[in-house]
């Protein structure tokens, strides 16, 4: 089972391929797997999987999943590929691919929004410098923690950059619901950092 | 004030957004197996499509139900009805000609019955008949005019007693034939009338006539080259296990064989069976240019045997992989004919009955080259044999799709070229094999067809 210490050398093993050797451009690799290109296809994935494996962990419960969501979106991209208009950022579409692939998911398995029990608010906000402490695995970790509905949330706004209204659309939920969604997330997270912060201090002494 | 929790969402962004994990190794060799199924539906849903669009087609064009019914070519169509209206107009206008002479119902029944008005008697003449039954024998002459005009004889009575008003109203029938306003309206309106007068085309007499007999029995004996396409993937992540297959394995000759059953069956439809036989063979080329071979010899009873010798040099190694596919096809098809020659259309699919193979191949395991198939007993190059199976004992199903064109030499015997394209749905190799292999062949048959 990988671990996180695998989120220091993703590019070397990206560039560990043959393939990077000669890399095509963005649209040439576009081009190839528009004409079938199976090498183009594999390039292309190369390419994106890693980003696109840590959107679908912040998404997924569990890393089957994520790698279920992985598989399923990539066939979504080479399948949809001609709707792309070589206009924009071809990562950003494929994201947003990957992300919708992933909210589907979430959808069919119909998750419960879970009522956890940090409905009460803490006592004072986490410092911002605690939370920057913290490595991009731990903080995935945090994400992934989180109940499925305020993780979608937290993701779509918090992260990608998606306005409450277009979350809420996504989801299927109102957006005030989106907004409550999302500050639980974020109370859950915080009381995750002190809980981590309190470990830490321990071990310290 | 900047709120904290916004701040703790920003460095949440800036860690997570971009930030990349290697994805399991096992996720790219299930989307490419899974964008193959998808490529190989397509092609099976562009053939099936292509069939159903070639026999459309074949049926549109061969049209076998277009010239047997006359009953639906004469119905009573809009332009068929204006025709009769004119025949009456015409018929009238006799009426008016001749009504001085006598009675209206005398002279249709002259004009329309070839019965009666030949041998038409002044005494006959004289006596009236009810104009209702008059006008319906009339018209199911008409009717039968139309479509049969050859009926109408309009020659004079040979009999010099003959009435002068019956031979002065079948002059005026001569004058004005109704087979002129029948040719008038024939131009007018050419589709009614074009299946009425579309004659049969004369069978050459090389050519069996499928017309006649629009259900045969044909026996066809091909062969011919091909060209074989391996395509080599690899399944789970290892290139170098890959690139020393592609390295050593090279495209060569195929050819392919068969005989074939067909039942043609409503003049134009196919359905073909039989045996087929595709045979492929590649070059295996290895080259091992640190080559080490050591010489030594067993001593009865000594296990350490000793070294006669040492080689060094490069270890070549050339052979002939050879992999036939023993199969039943089952295949439908339309064939259009022209003159003495035509085309048909074929596809289906074909089941494996037999596959043989026998040849060398880098073993997965080793990395070494390795022998598959029945060991011969004075094997040629590496005496080891797989360390472990590669090939299924059978290739199952494939998707075939041909075009024949053929060429009569009698009415028996005619001669056809053949391109056919066979894809084999499923690997030949197992799928425990770390490399997934697969053929398509584009063959090209060239053989005769006894029509019985």
């Amino acid at each position: 089972m990988r671990t996180f210490g695998e989120f220091a050398a993703p590019a070397s093993h990206l560039h560990s391929s043959p393939n990077y050797r000669n890399p095509l451009n963005e649209h040439e690799l576009i081009r190839g797997c528009l004409r079938g290109s199976a090498q183009c296809q594999r390039d292309l994935y190369e390419r994106f999987a890693g980003k696109m494996y840590a959107v679908c962990l912040r998404y997924a419960r569990t890393r089957e999943d994520a790698a279920d969501i992985l598989q399923e979106g990539f066939l979504k991209v080479f399948s949809k590929l001609g709707q792309f208009q070589f206009q924009g950022s071809f990562e950003g579409w494929v994201r947003r691919v990957m992300v919708n692939t992933a909210l589907r998911a979430y959808q069919k398995q119909r998750y419960e929004f879970e009522q956890s029990g940090y409905e009460r608010l803490p006592d004072l906000p986490v410092e911002p410098d605690a939370v920057a402490m913290l490595s991009a695995a731990e903080l995935l970790n945090l994400v992934r923690q989180l109940p499925d509905g305020y993780r979608a949330v937290f993701n779509l706004v918090a992260i990608e950059g998606y306005s409450h209204a277009e979350a809420a659309n996504l989801l299927g939920i109102q957006e005030s619901t989106s907004r409550s969604q999302l500050t639980k997330a974020r109370r859950h997270l915080e009381e995750e950092v002190r809980k981590l912060e309190r470990t830490m201090i321990q071990k310290d002494f | 004030m900047e709120n904290p929790n916004y701040k703790i969402d920003e460095i949440f962004r800036q860690r997570l957004h971009d930030a990349e994990v290697p994805p399991p190794p096992f996720v790219w060799p299930a989307v490419e197996h899974a964008l193959r199924k998808r490529r190989r539906q397509w092609i099976v849903w562009m053939f099936a499509f292509g069939v159903v669009a070639a026999c459309v087609g074949g049926l549109w064009l061969s049209n076998p139900w277009g010239e047997a019914n006359p009953r639906e070519v004469s119905a009573p169509t809009a332009d068929n009805q204006s025709i009769e209206q004119e025949k009456t107009d015409f018929e009238h206008k006799n009426h008016d000609e001749t009504l001085s002479v006598g009675p209206t119902s005398e002279n249709r029944q002259i004009v329309g019955s070839k019965n009666s008005g030949i041998k038409a008697q002044p005494q006959k003449v004289s006596k009236a008949q009810p104009s209702v039954i008059d006008d319906q024998s009339f018209i199911s002459t008409n009717t039968g005019l139309t479509t049969k005009p050859e009926l109408i004889d309009f020659t004079l009575p040979t009999n010099k007693e003959a009435d002068p008003l019956i031979t002065q109203a079948l002059q005026i029938a001569q004058v004005h034939p109704l087979s002129s306003i029948s040719k008038q309206k024939q131009a007018a309106s050419p589709k009614v009338f074009k299946l009425h007068t579309r004659r049969k085309k004369a069978e050459p007499k090389f050519c069996y006539d499928f017309s006649r007999h629009p259900s045969a029995l044909l026996l066809d004996v091909y062969a011919g080259p091909s060209l074989a396409q391996s395509s080599l993937t690899s399944r789970v992540d290892d290139e170098p296990y890959l690139n020393q297959r592609l390295a050593t394995e090279q495209r060569s000759v195929a050819m392919n064989a068969g005989v074939r059953a067909t039942l043609m069956f409503n003049r134009n439809f196919l359905v073909r069976t039989g045996l087929h036989y595709d045979h492929v063979t590649e070059v295996f080329e290895f080259i091992d240019p640190t080559s080490v071979t050591y010489i030594l010899r067993y001593n009865n009873g000594d296990p350490i045997p000793d070294t006669l010798g040492v080689q060094y040099g490069e270890n070549y190694l050339k052979t002939y992989n050879r992999y036939g596919m023993l199969d039943i096809p089952l295949m439908v098809g339309v064939e259009m004919r022209r003159g003495r020659s035509g085309f048909s259309i074929n596809a289906g699919i074909s089941a494996n009955v037999h596959f043989q193979k026998r040849g060398v191949i880098i073993d997965p395991i080793t990395h070494e080259p390795a022998r598959f198939g029945p060991i011969p007993n004075k094997p040629i190059g590496p005496n080891a044999t797989l360390s472990q199976e590669v090939f299924r004992p059978n290739v199952g199903l494939s998707a075939i799709a041909s075009i024949q064109w053929y060429w009569h030499l009698n009415t028996r015997l005619r001669l056809f070229v053949e391109p056919s394209f066979r894809q084999v749905l499923r690997p030949v190799s197992l799928d425990s094999h770390p490399v997934e292999q697969r053929y398509s062949i584009l063959g090209l048959r060239l053989g005769a067809t006894k029509i019985f």
